[in-house]
Order: structure tokens, then C-alpha cells, then sequence
């Protein structure tokens, strides 16, 4: 299991330089000076001069990406123009809205999405199936931001339960998250739904499952330890790579609701034009993803005791 | 053909499908204005029989914007896929066929990309080409290239090994031949399946990066450009965003229906387990 992570880890380590190696280059893409981008077109001679040489711009390429890499190793993101603050704090004061969003919207989205996908295996062609796989099919189809609008309506508008601005003074932190977390939930539920569904129809066709039957095991024990326990492994995948998914899907769902997340604060970096701050939420969101998609390996191997076994062998 | 359009999700999918190339075909036979014709005498209002989706902030027929959005977001929809998919397959084919270095290589790129979320990599694009019809089609088509490849680099893998393909290798075709001629057509199948889905996604996409006021510029109406005008008057006049939307949500859903569809037509294994 040890070896196992750690080649999981290693790769991604890989992965992590390859995404700074990307975004550096592709900001440097940006016609235009850096040093001017960087600071911004109210920057005085003097000013750029100094950024010049603290970022060595006015050495060769090459050593210029092997300061940034210098100061991304040790935690330095350079500084937010718009902001006036270090992009590294910038970012770590966001973090907390996105990761509490994305984790409470996955996890409560997961719950829903388990009990309902089992609830259409086990009645595979009945009515409640038939609704339930064509209303994910709908939600799956439907973008966040409208989802997000019809939220507002309803429920800030109409029935003034929620905030219509998310995050402000006044109004009690719980509230604020309750839109953003139904749309979340609403979109995430479908297609976990649907996988759960689908693996548990695999599972049940399985030799094991009529053994179980054959024995006598009552249907409760066969549904949740032998049939649940072997979909597991999908059901993982796709609560992982929805996870993942969830801080890229946090930018659209934070402007919804104007809630500062770090989704917000690279939208509002692009409309800035504050390149540091884009630099850095983007290397930052990056490294989530992966970080989200070791975890998700990590997970098969406690969820199916074969991977863990073929990865230390292997 | 009959035993495809038996396939009730294909049936579906491919009428919404058409009936919104439809619209965006006969776009001016269908609307009574222009598109960009303003007419502050009549702003928000909502649908009416002069009217039927009501009116923008500016006065302009919002069924009008729609129908020519449709022609807008289709088209940069799909030559956004014709992006990914020749990228995606050509290098998913090299990297499956030809294995090694070269494989290990794409692999890692690959694995870089796929590190970014799909609207992220669209914006960063965006912001680096700037804003236009065009650089959209780049925006939204660039990050669907690992979805292409990982289809195509796993179905030639599976193709590699047959017969016909150690066949042609042994009469003394070359590599490209090979891969052209041999490996290609049997992954495309594949590929087919996967191409309705990002449809959807393009549709989706566009439409997201005009919501964050980040889309196709003005004056062009694109879909995403209409719900973000709407956006500012949610409250006043919800039918812009309403509409829009919901012709969104609905386009999308026709490629989803036609991608289980196709599915289920190519691989009946898997007839009904949907997910």
C-alpha cells in the first residue's frame, strides 16, 4: 500500500511541475510586457525597473523560470496587483468558502445519489427507475449558472429564505452557503446517481451475487455487502473526479452567488487583469485537482483490497 | 438506419438536434426582427403577442436573439470538436499505436491538462488569445483534446493487436499507412459516440464563459452573450435568462439523449445500464 501511494504521489509531483511549467509559459503568452502586465498600466518607470530585477526579467528565459520555480517551491506566488497582498494569502483566505462548498456539496450530493441509484437497480424498468434516470438526464443537461438563477429566484426572491449576495456582513454564514450548496447538490446528484445505478445492474449479474442468494443470505445483506461493496470502486471514481471538478465548477457557482471563493477571486483576478493572481489561483486550483485525484487512488485501494495488493507486488 | 432511429433516445436527441439546426438555418424566415434592432420604447418587457420571449434591456427581441444565437453557438460548438477530435485522435492513435517514448510523452502532457478543469483551461486560453468568435472555437475545443485522445489512445490498443493490422504491417505497409488506413477507421466508432457528448459540453461551455461575461464579444448574439445581458435584469425581466437558458439546457439535452443512444447502439451490452 506504502509503494503504492508512493508512486501515485511521485506522479503527480511530475503532473504539479508540468502545470507550473504550463501556466508559466502560456501567462508569458500574453502579448504585451510582463513586467507591465504584472503591475499593472499604472506602474511608474521606477517601479518596473524594480520588478525587473527582482523577478529577473531581464535575464534569459531560462533563468527567469528557475526563480519562479525558486519562489513557488517555498510558497511565494508573487504579489496581487488588484489586491495589494501576497497572491499565496490571497488565495489561502478564499480557499476555506470553495472547500467547504465543494466538500458539503459532494458529500450530501454522494448520500443522495447512493440511496436513489440503489433504489432504481433494484427496481430496474418499474416507474420510480424510469423517473429517476430521466429526470438525471434533465438535470444533467442543465447549466450550473441556470440552475444557480432559478435558486435565486425561488428561494432569495420569491421566498426570501436566502441572501440574493452571498458572504456579507449581517447575514449568518449557514445562510449564505444554502444556495450555492442546493444548486451544487442538485447538479452533482445526476450523474453519481447514475453511476451508482449502472454499477450495481453490473454487479447484479454477477456469479457471487446468485452464490450469496443460493445460500440463503437475505436481500439486505446481499444489496449492501456483497453488491454495494463490489460497485464501490466506480462509485469512488466519479465522487472523486466530481470533487475535482467541483473547484473548476466553483467559478461559476461563486459569481451566481457572489461568494468569495477562489472560483470568484479568478474571475475577478481575469477581469483585472491582475496576471499574478490568475498565475496563482490557476497553479493553485491545478494542484487541488490532483491532490483530490490521489486521494480518489488512495481510496481504491482501502475500498478493493486487490488493487492494494497488485500495487505493492507491482 | 430504421433500427438506428428505433432507438427511442436517438430518436429524441437527433429531432431536438435537428430541430435546432432548423432554427438556426432559417433564423430570419422564423423572426419578425433584426437581431441587433433596438427599440428603447419596448425595453424589458415581457412576452407578448408583438413579442413572444418578451424584450432585452435594449428593446431587442429576445426570441429573435436566440434564434440567431443558435446559429452563433453551433457553429463554434462544433468547429470546437472538430478541434478536439482531430487533435485528440491523430495523437491518441500515434500514442497507442506507436507505444514508447512518444506514448509516455502525450501521456504526461495529457495528464497536465486534465489537471485543469475543463472552464479554467477554456479561460486561460481565452485570456491569452482574447476575445473573439474564433479563439472561442480554441477556448472550448483545446481543453476537450484529452477526452478524444484517452478514447482513441485506449480503442487502439485494443485495435493493435488484431490481425489485420499485424497483416498489413507484414505486406510491407509503413506506420502511417498503417495507422491511416487500418487502425483509424476501426477507432472512429469510438469516437463517434463520444463526439455527441461534446457537443453537449461545447454548448455548456460557451454558454458558461458568457454567463462570466467572458464569452464571444459584442455584437455577435451567441447564446452565452444573451444570458449574460440577462443576467444584470434578472429580477426586472427573468425571460431572457429564462429562455436562453432553457433553449441551452434543451440543446444539451439532445446531444446527452443521442450520445446514450449511440451508445446503446454500438455496445447493446451495455442497453439500458445507462451511466
Amino acid at each position: 500500500m506504502i509503494k503504492y501511494i508512493a508512486q501515485r504521489l511521485l506522479m503527480s509531483a511530475v503532473t504539479i511541475v508540468g502545470v507550473f511549467v504550463a501556466v508559466f509559459f502560456v501567462i508569458r503568452l500574453i502579448p504585451g510586457d510582463p513586467a507591465l502586465s504584472m503591475l499593472g498600466a499604472d506602474a511608474t518607470d521606477a517601479q518596473i525597473a524594480v520588478y525587473r530585477e527582482k523577478f529577473g526579467l531581464n535575464e534569459p528565459l531560462p533563468v527567469q523560470f528557475g526563480l519562479a520555480l525558486k519562489g513557488f517551491v517555498s510558497g511565494d506566488l508573487g504579489d496581487s496587483i488588484s489586491l495589494r497582498e501576497p497572491v499565496a494569502r490571497a488565495v489561502a483566505s478564499r480557499l476555506p468558502y470553495t472547500a467547504e462548498l465543494s466538500l458539503l456539496g459532494i458529500a450530501i450530493g454522494l448520500s443522495i445519489a447512493v440511496a436513489l441509484g440503489i433504489a432504481a437497480a433494484t427496481r430496474r424498468g418499474k416507474w420510480l427507475d424510469v423517473a429517476l434516470i430521466s429526470l438525471s438526464t434533465l438535470g444533467m443537461s442543465m447549466p450550473t449558472f441556470f440552475v444557480g438563477i432559478w435558486v435565486l429566484m425561488i428561494f432569495a426572491r420569491g421566498l426570501g429564505v436566502i441572501p440574493v449576495i452571498g458572504n456579507v456582513a449581517g447575514v449568518p454564514h449557514w445562510k449564505s452557503l444554502l444556495g450555492p450548496l442546493l444548486t451544487m447538490v442538485l447538479g452533482e446528484t445526476s450523474m453519481m446517481m447514475r453511476t451508482t445505478r449502472s454499477a450495481m445492474l453490473e454487479i447484479f449479474d454477477e456469479d457471487f451475487i446468485r452464490t450469496a442468494r443460493a445460500k440463503g443470505l437475505g436481500e439486505r445483506a446481499i444489496l449492501y455487502r456483497h453488491a454495494l461493496g463490489n460497485a464501490l470502486i466506480p462509485i469512488v471514481t466519479i465522487a472523486g473526479y466530481n470533487l475535482a471538478t467541483a473547484f473548476g465548477g466553483a467559478i461559476v457557482l461563486e459569481s451566481v452567488f457572489t461568494r468569495n471563493g477562489i472560483g470568484k477571486l479568478l474571475i475577478d483576478a481575469i477581469n483585472a487583469r491582475d496576471y499574478p493572481l490568475v498565475q496563482g489561483t490557476t497553479i493553485v486550483i491545478a494542484s487541488l485537482m490532483i491532490l483530490v485525484n490521489i486521494m480518489t487512488d488512495v481510496a481504491y485501494g482501502f475500498v478493493d483490497p486487490r488493487i492494494r495488493v497488485a500495487g505493492d507486488a507491482g | 438506419m430504421g433500427a438506428v432511429l428505433r432507438n427511442k433516445h436517438i430518436a429524441a436527441g437527433g429531432a431536438i438536434i435537428a430541430l435546432m439546426i432548423a432554427m438556426a438555418a432559417f433564423a430570419p424566415l422564423l423572426t419578425p426582427y433584426g437581431f441587433g434592432e433596438l427599440d428603447f420604447a419596448v425595453k424589458n418587457q415581457p412576452p407578448s403577442a408583438q413579442h413572444i420571449m418578451g424584450t432585452d434591456p435594449y428593446g431587442r427581441d429576445v426570441w429573435c436573439r436566440i434564434a440567431y444565437g443558435a446559429r452563433v453557438s453551433l457553429t463554434v460548438s462544433l468547429v470546437a470538436v472538430a478541434i478536439a477530435i482531430s487533435c485528440g485522435s491523430l495523437l491518441g492513435v500515434a500514442s497507442g499505436y506507436m507505444r514508447g517514448r512518444l506514448d509516455f510523452a502525450l501521456g504526461r502532457i495529457i495528464d497536465v491538462m486534465m489537471a485543469f478543469p475543463a472552464i479554467l483551461l477554456s479561460l486561460i486560453i481565452g485570456v491569452v488569445l482574447g476575445a473573439s468568435v474564433r479563439n472561442m472555437c480554441f477556448s472550448i475545443g483545446i481543453p476537450l483534446i484529452p477526452i478524444f485522445y484517452r478514447v482513441a489512445r485506449g480503442a487502439t490498443l485494443n485495435v493493435g493487436g488484431r490481425t489485420y493490422v499485424t497483416a498489413s504491417r507484414s505486406i510491407g505497409s509503413g506506420r502511417l499507412r498503417t495507422m491511416a488506413w487500418h487502425v483509424l477507421p476501426n477507432v472512429l466508432p469510438q469516437i463517434f459516440v463520444v463526439l455527441s457528448v461534446g457537443m453537449g459540453g461545447s454548448i455548456l461551455a460557451e454558454a458558461s464563459l458568457g454567463f462570466l461575461g467572458l464569452g464571444i464579444p459584442q455584437p455577435t448574439p451567441s447564446w452565452g452573450l444573451i444570458v449574460n445581458e440577462g443576467k444584470a435584469h434578472i429580477f426586472a425581466a427573468p425571460w431572457t435568462t429564462a429562455f436562453s437558458g432553457g433553449f441551452i439546457a434543451l440543446t444539451v439535452l439532445g446531444f446527452n439523449l443521442l450520445g446514450d443512444g449511440l451508445r446503446d447502439f454500438l455496445d447493446p451490452k451495455l442497453k439500458g445500464a445507462g451511466g
